[in-house]
């Protein structure tokens, strides 16, 4: 078991395997088990995957023998969420034989539990020991991913669904959300969708098979929940974190059985309830969860259901039209930002993955941004952002159509010249040197930055060129790419000490403003030289995410052929000068770690050079 | 059997080569499974160890 060799560390596991596989050999391994057992531990973390694998069913045996204790087992849970798939489930085996259904525990075996209740035993057991883990649902999902393959309580849709429509159950609402959780996941398992991020990233391709036991699954979930998923639906109607994952099941459900089962009132009913919680929930969770379900519906439901699907989509449009007319006449009378707020993330939502048609609210919406001045943030993001993709789906129908009317063409310029004017202003407002160092407006400063560089791209020349439809071809000015240009150091050069909360968001809108920069020089709306050496100065400041972005940027302009020397060159002097610059009369510890920023930077590059030139 | 052990196995299951190595320790657990009254011993199991 010490051997420096894979293989033969493995094979004495086998070896051992075989022995403790016979309970006659197992007195005569008591002093050798008392010598070694800690080693065969130790084993379960090895480098070598196969070797930890088999190691983890020898652990699993010396289990079974009493040989040692769950207390011996140490550190070895913290591999439920290790990266190799294969130890994650050989230690997830464990859990299930020795945890949950307590096989080697002679006074509770499988045999005792194995009556009607035993999934019910097996959740509640499951149930705690995901209390146990920290409250984060990725957590959470590897360690269900683990168990799945060998918990059946897991697929006993009846089961669940009882627990957590059951009134008078003991179980903490913490754990019902846990509960929730484990069948979404468990869903998504059982119709071959993938929990936990793979590592390799691939397509994965099931066999006829595989398919045919993930439709019949699909069948299960479905006939479990038709009548008592508008009853869940209604219990946790309240409860986002519940429902948010519970209105994504629709997917994989097989709604052509509401069809043939007459079931066509429940069918009604839950998406009567997600229209209702769509208006009660004004969080990104539950809204996306909601479109995508009444997207789902509308395609996959049958005959008269997807009509229904159909009319409850619009009838959701109408009320958010209207629900924001208000809003906006409330707002410019001086009143609360709220319910404009709300209702323009469900717009968002809703923009996001379908055109809906806000012509009357259009020029409201214009009207706002103009008026009111002095609105929060995130509400002119929204309104910016709503306006966008209005003008992005326009556009679309717009190339789509064979011939284009002179009237719809005029509507489309009037809604990019509008929007572009907006975000103009808002350039102009972030940028003011009066608002620099200003953190509150990083978050509009972000998104403005990314519809700008969304909207020049959309509207390039090159993209209609020769296509009769070159009056929709755009080019910024150097005035508003001047102003964009320093948007962008601005947003990239916000401070690094943040909250640990905000860090994330912090790099999202790196990465963000970042991908809108490159993205202009791909589709060449600005000069080469213009933003390049900018960008690759921040190569690396700002952890991975950005790094890479920086990455696939180096590789395109080596693939166009331009002159990495000359634009690493300006990057290494930009990152300079922004030392200089920002270090003037900062302390001495400040100004070391910025140096060594820069000296970071200049390997890098120098790095990159050569891999490049070789 | 407990000539080809002391003058062949205790030899072999240090050669160099790891194949050697992961022979010597395979059949050592064929022995042990098979002759339990002579190989299941701490004397031959530490081998395993």
């Amino acid at each position: 078991m010490n051997d420096k060799n894979a293989g033969v560390r493995k094979t004495s596991i086998i070896a051992l395997q075989n022995l403790y596989e016979m309970d006659e050999n197992v007195p005569s391994l008591g002093l050798f088990t008392e010598r070694f057992s800690g080693r065969m531990i130790e084993l379960a973390d090895d480098i070598d995957v196969d070797v930890a694998v088999q190691a983890i069913g020898l652990v699993k045996q010396l289990i079974k023998h009493q040989l040692i204790t769950g207390d011996d087992l140490g550190n070895l849970y913290n591999l439920l969420t290790d990266d190799p798939p294969e130890i994650r489930h050989a230690i997830g085996a464990l859990v299930y034989d020795y945890l949950i259904a307590k096989k080697f525990n002679s006074s509770e075996s499988e045999s005792r539990g194995e009556d009607d209740n035993s999934s019910k035993i097996h959740l509640e057991r499951m149930l705690r020991i995901l209390d146990e883990f920290p409250p984060n649902p990725i957590l959470i999902t590897y360690m269900i991913d683990d168990v799945w393959d060998y918990m059946k309580a897991m697929k006993d849709w009846k089961c669940i669904i009882s627990m957590l429509l059951d009134e008078n159950s003991s179980i903490t609402n913490e754990s019902k959300t846990n509960l929730v959780r484990l069948m979404c996941a468990s869903v998504k398992k059982a119709v071959g969708e993938k929990i936990v991020p793979a590592i390799d990233n691939r397509k994965q391709y099931y066999n006829k098979a595989q398919k045919e036991v993930f439709e019949n699954n699909e069948r299960d979930i479905t006939i479990a929940m038709m009548e008592s998923y508008p009853l869940l639906l209604q219990k946790f109607i309240s409860d986002e974190a519940k429902v948010s994952l519970l209105v994504e099941i629709v997917l994989f459900m097989n709604l052509e059985l509401y069809s043939l089962k007459r079931q066509e009132q429940n069918f009604k009913n839950f998406l009567q309830l997600i229209k209702d919680l769509f208006f009660k929930h004004g969080d990104k969770d539950p809204l996306r969860a909601c479109v995508k379900a009444i997207n789902f519906c509308c395609v996959e439901g049958r005959g008269e259901l997807q009509d229904v699907a159909r009319n409850n989509l619009k009838e959701l449009e109408d009320l958010i039209i209207d629900n924001l007319e208000s809003a906006i006449r409330e707002v410019k009378a001086g009143g609360d930002e709220y319910s404009l707020l709300v209702n323009l993330r469900r717009l968002y939502e809703l923009q996001l993955s379908r055109y809906v048609p806000i012509d009357n609210l259009y020029e409201d919406i214009v009207m706002v941004l103009c008026d009111v001045r002095n609105m929060e943030d995130e509400v002119v993001g929204l309104l910016l952002q709503n306006l966008h993709f209005d003008l992005a789906w326009s556009l679309k129908f717009v190339l789509d159509k064979e011939s284009v009317s002179d009237a719809s063409l005029k509507t489309l310029l009037s809604k990019r010249d509008t929007l572009l004017q907006e975000l103009e202003y808002f350039v102009n407002l972030v940028t003011d040197d009066s608002n620099e160092g200003d953190k509150s407006g990083s978050e509009l400063g972000g998104r403005v930055c990314t519809m700008l560089a969304e909207t020049w791209c959309l509207f390039r020349m090159t993209n209609f060129s020769k296509t009769g439809l070159e009056r929709l071809g755009y080019r910024p000015n150097a005035y508003v790419l001047q102003k964009f240009i320093k948007l962008c150091q601005q947003q990239l050069n916000v401070s690094d000490e943040v909250e640990d909360d905000d860090v994330n968001k912090e790099e999202t809108n790196r990465c963000a403003v970042l991908v809108g920069a490159c993205k202009l020089i791909y589709t060449a709306v600005v000069p080469k030289d213009y933003l390049a050496p900018e960008i690759i100065s921040h190569f690396v400041m700002h952890g991975t995410g950005v790094a890479e972005i920086v990455k696939y940027l180096i590789t395109f302009l080596k693939k166009r052929k331009d002159d990495l020397a000359a634009i690493f060159l300006e990057a290494l002097k930009k990152a300079y000068h922004r030392h200089t610059v920002d270090n003037s009369g900062n302390d001495d510890i400040s100004s070391e770690n910025s140096f060594s920023e820069c000296k970071n930077l200049a390997v890098q590059i120098n790095t990159t050079y050569i891999v490049n030139l070789a | 059997m407990g000539k080809i052990f002391t003058e062949l196995f205790v030899h072999r299951y240090r050669d160099l080569d790891p194949n050697i190595r992961m022979s010597c320790i395979e059949s050592l657990g064929v022995w042990i499974l098979s002759y339990p009254s002579i190989f299941l011993k701490d004397v031959y199991l530490k081998y395993l160890g």
